[in-house]
């Protein structure tokens, strides 16, 4: 068989070409492998970029929501606290309603079994007045000594003047026990036209003799300027006068409170002034006590805050105080100065 | 001195592939990928044992076995075999049916050669032809292979008993391309001059062989990450 026979020249060509050829394939496809990776990991770079904006917005929306949903969550533990808060209070005004109520009903009943007897009292000294009078006439007939006659005079003058006592003094307890059942009608809740002037001081009277009552040897200076010119405005008397009688005890708790430290020169004064103004009446009360701290003024009227040692005050007093004006679309401030004093002003509609 | 580094050189191929095959008997336990470069070894020590035998004890031996060109022959054919099988059991994931398209292309090149250009059963010589294009296409197999690696992005290229075979008939056929290409010609040209060639074929060859044997020493944990 006749072969073809490659040169030595072919050879060396056909070698380096090939060779060539490998190698620049080889290179070739480096290159284009290398710009394969560069392009994938770029690629890969943009996703990554993209995924972690995602994320970042996904964070950022799961922030927001997290802080909307935390704000709703405090709003409604807030509203929850302040429903709670605010059960209580209307618990402890109903258990307080209902002792009121108890109370008023064993105090009407007290009185009244207190007011014939007084009655019996009253009248008897009445009627003992009148016959002294008469035994007087009898004895001026008869024939007596100077001396008798002397002495007789002078124990009928004694028993004048007890007898003057016995109705002076029955007289007042038969006011107390008014007041009392005045006092007591609170369930009644009607509204009535009031004299203003004479429930602020029936109520004065009323705390004045119950603070007298625990400690006899406290006296204050009680300073009254009632303008007579307030006409009667419609209010539930039972119930402004359960506020004045609250507004009274502190002002009493805090003069005493202030008299016990002893301060040189100090006169415990109570000044209690009703007024006509602006179309409201004004009943301001202010005593020269202990005064309220300024960082309390704030929270007076909340329930339960309370500035008294404990046992002492319940907290109350002024929330309730502070429901009733607003039931009676009126309004009650405070002012005050630390040690120096404190004054509560309640305002009141005329109409 | 010489003649005995000479002699040495010359049965280089016989012992050569002894090296990795005695490492074989403590280190017995290969990954599968490397069972062609087994059998290749064996094939190769006893067909190359054939023809050194033949080449230096001719005046011993028959007419007929007077010449070992037909050895060289088989022996090329087998190693591209063995070693075409052993890329492709690699499995990597890159290349894959380019590697299996080139056998079927040095096939056409070898049918072509033998029926135009040389005669395979040629006692005159070997076949520089045939064995110019078996080293051109192992240098494709391992130009790919390293390629793969790179594409797969490997985090230590030069880890695992595949690297080292592969490195080793990298180097192997880089050198022998040229002195297979040239070998032929040479012959008529120069036959000093091509024996002193064959010499850097041998030397070749032994490196080819201590690659292999690095292979086999591996630690385990590389080649299981193939």
């Amino acid at each position: 068989m006749n072969l073809l026979d490659i040169s030595m020249q072919s050879r060396v060509i056909i070698g380096i070409s090939a060779m060539v050829l490998l190698f620049t394939s080889f290179l070739v496809a480096f290159i284009t492998n290398q710009r394969k990776k560069l392009q994938y990991h770029k690629n890969l770079e943009a996703m990554n970029e993209q995924q972690q904006q995602a994320l970042l917005q996904e964070n950022i929306k799961l922030e927001d929501r997290v802080k909307e949903r935390t704000l709703e969550l405090s709003e409604q533990k807030e509203n929850l606290q302040k429903a709670l808060i605010e059960l209580k209070a209307s618990q402890l005004q109903l258990v307080q309603k209902e002792k009121m109520a108890s109370l008023g009903e064993v105090a009407s009943g007290i009185a009244h079994e207190i007011q014939n007897p007084l009655n019996f009292i009253n009248n008897f000294a009445e009627i003992n007045s009148e016959l002294l009078d008469e035994m007087k006439g009898l004895i001026g007939k008869a024939n007596f000594s100077g001396i008798e006659k002397e002495e007789i005079d002078s124990l009928n003058v004694d028993i004048e003047q007890n007898m003057l006592k016995i109705n002076q003094h029955g007289k007042r307890a038969d006011n107390i026990i008014k007041n009392l059942l005045q006092h007591a009608k609170s369930n009644a809740s009607e509204a009535e036209l009031t004299d203003i002037n004479l429930l602020a001081d029936e109520h004065l009277r009323l705390s004045y003799h119950g603070f007298r009552a625990k400690d006899n040897l406290f006296n204050v200076n009680i300073k009254t300027y009632f303008d007579p010119a307030i006409n009667k405005i419609n209010i539930v008397p039972q119930d402004i006068g359960r506020v004045l009688m609250n507004i009274y005890n502190n002002a009493f708790y805090s003069v005493k409170e202030k008299h016990e430290k002893n301060i040189n020169g100090y006169e415990p004064v109570i000044t209690i002034i009703t007024k006509t103004e602006d179309g409201k009446v004004k009943i301001i009360i202010r005593d020269n006590g202990v005064g309220i701290p300024q960082k309390y003024l704030g929270k007076i009227f909340q329930p339960f805050f309370t500035t008294k040692s404990t046992g002492t005050g319940t907290g109350l007093g002024l929330s309730l105080s502070y429901d009733i004006i607003k039931a009676h679309q009126g309004e009650i401030k405070v002012d005050s100065v630390e040690s120096e004093f404190a004054e509560f002003i309640i305002e009141l509609p005329v109409d | 001195m010489i003649k005995f580094l000479q002699l040495l050189l010359d049965w280089s191929e016989v012992w050569a592939p002894l090296i990795p095959l005695i490492v074989l008997l403590f280190r017995w336990k290969q990954p599968g990928f490397l069972r062609p470069v087994i059998i290749y070894l064996v094939f190769a020590f006893f067909i190359n044992l054939a023809g050194d035998v033949i080449s230096d004890f001719k005046p011993y031996l028959p007419r007929w076995l007077h010449s070992n060109n037909v050895l060289y022959n088989i022996h090329s054919i087998v190693r591209f075999i063995c070693f075409g099988y052993f890329f492709l059991a690699l499995k990597q994931p890159s290349f894959i049916t380019m590697k299996k398209v080139l056998p079927f292309i040095s096939l056409l090149i070898i049918i072509i050669n033998f029926n135009f250009v040389e005669n395979f059963g040629n006692p005159g010589h070997l076949s520089g032809n045939l064995l110019a294009t078996e080293a051109y296409f192992l240098l494709i197999y391992c130009v790919l292979y390293y390629l793969a690696k790179l594409r797969d992005e490997e985090d230590d290229l030069m880890q695992g008993a595949d690297f080292w075979v592969a490195t080793g008939l990298s180097i192997y056929v880089v050198v022998n391309f040229f002195v297979f290409l040239f070998y032929v010609p040479m012959i008529d040209q120069d036959i000093n001059l091509t024996e002193n060639i064959w010499d850097v074929h041998n030397i070749a060859y032994i490196i080819l062989c201590i690659f292999i044997t690095k292979a086999f020493y591996e630690p385990a944990r590389y080649q299981h990450a193939i």
